[in-house]
């Protein structure tokens, strides 16, 4: 049955996939290793005692009075886990759109401390629901 | 009471009521061998999509007037946005998305029952049931999980408005592509399902598939380029495609859509791949489930799903629901599902559309891999761990780029067999004009090793596809027509084949964009003062300053401008860009960006401004993004060739029989 199924043509096609499905699986496996980060909330990453030399991906909130900005971009700022957890988050690249206190950031980076992350990417949360802004800050300046 | 919101939560329960009808009676119908109990389930079916055009009209007519008493209403819309804005704020949430989905569903299962139905008396009543039973678990979640219809007790004076990052007119269209395209897979989906159940596993459910696969998969394409290209547009970070998970779900069903209308042309031509081509369908539906059920449920975290909820595992439910009878009408019918050939050599047209059929599956399983690798991860070493876009890049960048030059081996090779004689001869050509590119893009400096194959396969696709043009062309001539009328000929004569051909050339010349947008795009992170000028791109570009605008309509208070002059280098004026920042009074703390872009056939410009200080000192994030204005022209060659591949399968179904209608409920 088995040979039947399996003639020389039916073979070859057979045997070149398999080769090429063991070599996407090692490509996956090698991608795959290279760029895994550890997805966690502020609570499980206070929790690790392994965390430093991987890659972290943490997700929570903004809390309103922790921004601290340089024009207009924030450097650090303390995120807040569903449990109370807080941990900082230090921060040197473009201003997501949307970031602002209340809005739900996925933070990438490295572990800079036993709660304190340092970010390469920080990433906003399109939510369906919306939360209380904190009281609106002046305009920028002006130049013109 | 809310006369509209009553209309419209009784509009959306009478729809659920004939959308029962419909499988009941259906099956009814079948059972009792009764034709016009199935004639009155068809109606039903167009009467359920009266009923869910009723329900989305009365929501826009909510949104349009204001009737903030709504809670959906007023949670996505405000008094000062835009009359067509508010289109977008249709479905901008979950209840109004859901809603979407069903009413498009009901329209292209109403229009199927029209259509089709009276076409395929083998199986009529089998995919009457099975339209009736679709809508009535999309209207079920829309009923009791996600109204959109719900009265708040307290009316507010204004509402909140649209999401800041959907103010945009790529909103207007992107979405409503996306969520048809997901929706009209289920029709395929509908008409593999009729053939298993009804036991006509011949060519019959083919004929009747052919313009809703093309339909579908056309659909799924705009939906897609349009997000890459709102998300170029709007997000501010440069690129078009981030393999965020949502993402991910959309493209998902693309995948084995593809596939399916290449695979489809195996078994029409060779009665070939009968039970994969099953699968494909199935795989092709359940994956847009899937993506409804992910951007809902919270599974994986993603930039833009919507808020958790219980739906989410409503449909997890009817995902494993469908695949289980799905996978068990398959098992069960797998004897019948037997090649009526063999393939007779590698070297031809069917072997390669395996091989296309096994890339797109392998870049399907890729992309859903990493999609979940999370749920996974946790499941098996208790660890959420995601991968990001590195690992999709690694991945499905060498599937692609194999695809594309599969493309090229496709399109020469001819079908059954050919011999080593006419390989070399047909190879030539695409080959030779490979090799060519791959040198000279070397010589150049280009050392991305899956760059240049890609490129050197999109060479290699449009040498092949243009050799098929002129030989159809040159054979046309000889016939005595005229060279002008040549390509009219062409298409008129085999419309589907040769806008095959312009599908293919639009991805080639998408693939070109791709590379040279990803390999050879440049950044710069400049901090200026107005009045000083920087370099990027070889342009100089001076900043002029800050200005700002306010009273602007969509719930948008101020916006903050930057106002850039590029140069040529013999210091003429190239373009004015203003990047800036918009604040929305009710999100004053979030702010979003306005892109500013200067298209040129070469290289896009692409400014988006960080921050600013007191002083008027302003960061910009510059890109240059090489080709990218190829990559729009590649998917309109790509949505033309589409559109003509489609065409003719219109009206080209079986004709109506009531005689074989009777018959068939007869042997039912």
């Amino acid at each position: 049955m088995i040979g039947r199924m399996l003639t020389s043509r039916r073979a070859k096609l057979v045997g070149v996939l398999v080769v090429a499905t063991l070599a996407i699986t090692g490509l996956a496996v090698s991608a795959a290793g290279d760029s895994m980060s550890y997805y966690a909330t502020p609570e499980e990453f206070a929790k690790q005692t392994d965390r430093e030399g991987a890659s972290w991906r943490v997700g929570g909130r903004v809390l309103g009075d922790t921004v601290v900005e340089e024009r207009g971009r924030p450097t650090l700022f303390t995120i807040q886990g569903d449990h109370g957890e807080r941990m900082d988050i230090v921060y040197s690249g473009v201003k997501p759109d949307l970031f602002g206190p209340g809005a739900f950031v996925v933070i990438e980076g490295k572990a800079d401390g036993p709660n304190r992350l340092k970010a390469s990417s920080v990433i906003i949360k399109h939510e369906n629901a919306f939360y209380d802004a904190s009281p609106t800050g002046t305009p920028p300046a002006i130049g013109r | 009471m809310n006369p509209g919101a009553t209309v419209g939560a009784a509009s959306i329960l009478t729809a659920l009521a004939t959308a029962l009808f419909a499988c009941g009676a259906a099956c009814l119908g079948l059972w009792l061998h009764q034709p016009r109990l199935v004639a009155a389930a068809r109606r039903a079916l167009m009467a359920t999509a009266l009923f869910t055009t009723a329900a989305a009209v009365t929501l826009g007519v909510g949104l349009l007037r204001d009737d903030f008493s709504m809670a959906y209403v007023a949670s996505v819309s405000s008094r000062e946005m835009q009359t067509v804005m508010k289109w977008a704020s249709f479905y901008s949430k979950q209840p109004g998305s859901l809603l979407f989905w069903t009413w498009s569903m009901s329209l292209f299962m109403a229009l199927f029952a029209w259509r089709t139905l009276p076409r395929i008396p083998w199986g009529s009543a089998q995919a009457t049931a099975l339209c009736g039973a679709s809508l009535a678990v999309f209207l079920t979640a829309l009923a009791f999980f996600a109204s959109p219809f719900h009265v708040s007790e307290v009316t507010p004076p204004d509402g909140v408005g649209l999401n800041p990052l959907l103010v945009d007119r790529g909103m207007l269209v992107h979405p409503p592509f996306l969520l048809s395209g997901l929706v009209s897979t289920s029709i395929p989906f509908v008409l593999g399902m009729t053939a298993l159940w009804s036991g006509r596993l011949d060519g019959a459910w083919l004929r009747s598939v052919r313009t809703w696969a093309l339909a579908s998969w056309l659909i799924l394409s705009v939906g897609n380029f349009l997000g890459g290209w709102w998300a170029y547009t709007v997000l501010g970070w440069g690129g078009y495609w981030g393999w965020d998970p949502v993402e991910n779900s959309a493209v998902l069903p693309l995948f084995p859509m593809t596939a399916f209308v290449h695979s489809m042309m195996v078994q029409e031509r060779r009665g070939m791949l009968k039970l994969w081509n099953l699968a494909l369908v199935v795989a092709a539906w359940g994956l847009a489930v899937f993506g409804t059920f992910n951007v809902r449920s919270g599974l994986v975290d993603s930039v833009h799903s919507f808020a958790q909820s219980n739906v989410g595992a409503y449909f997890l439910v009817v995902l494993a629901v469908t695949l289980v009878l799905a996978l068990g009408l398959m098992a069960w019918r797998a004897p019948f599902l037997r090649a009526e050939h063999d393939f007779e050599s590698l070297a031809s047209r069917e072997s390669s559309m395996i091989v296309n059929n096994y890339l797109f599956t392998a870049l399907t399983l890729v992309v859903l891999g990493g999609t979940l690798f999370p749920v996974f991860s946790e499941l098996f070493v208790d660890s959420k761990i995601t991968v990001g876009p590195p690992f999709y890049n690694r991945v499905a960048g060498p599937l692609l780029a194999l695809t594309i030059a599969l493309i090229a081996v496709g399109t020469v090779l001819p079908w059954r067999r050919a011999s080593n004689a006419t390989i070399a001869r047909r190879f030539a050509a695409p080959l030779g004009g490979a090799l060519l590119a791959a040198v000279m893009l070397f010589a150049l400096g280009l050392r991305h090793a899956w760059g240049l194959v890609t490129v050197a396969s999109a060479v290699a696709v449009v040498v092949a596809t243009l050799r098929e043009y002129a030989l159809g062309a040159r054979g046309a001539h000889a016939a005595g027509l005229a060279w002008v009328s040549t390509a009219s000929w062409l298409f008129a004569r085999d419309q589907r084949r040769y806008g095959g051909y312009l599908v293919h050339l639009g991805v080639a010349v998408m693939a070109v964009a791709v590379v040279g947008s990803s390999v050879y795009q440049q950044q710069e992170r400049v901090s200026v003062e107005p009045g000083e000028t920087f370099e990027a791109g070889g342009r100089t570009i001076s900043y002029e300053g800050l200005f700002q605008r306010e009273g602007h309509e969509n719930g948008i208070e101020t916006e903050v401008f930057a106002r850039l002059v590029v140069e040529r280098h013999d210091g003429s004026v190239e373009a004015v860009l203003e990047p800036g920042r918009r604040r929305f009074a009710n999100f004053p703390e979030q702010p979003t960006a306005v892109v500013a872009l200067h298209t040129t056939p070469a290289d896009d410009l692409y400014v988006f401004v960080q921050g600013w200080d007191e002083s008027g000192r302003a960061d910009f994030h510059v890109f240059v993004n090489p080709l990218i204005v190829w990559l729009w022209i590649g998917g309109a060659i790509y949505v033309v060739g589409g559109i003509f591949a489609w065409m003719p399968l219109v009206g080209a179904a079986p004709q109506r029989t009531a005689a074989a209608e009777r018959g068939a409920l007869a042997q039912a």
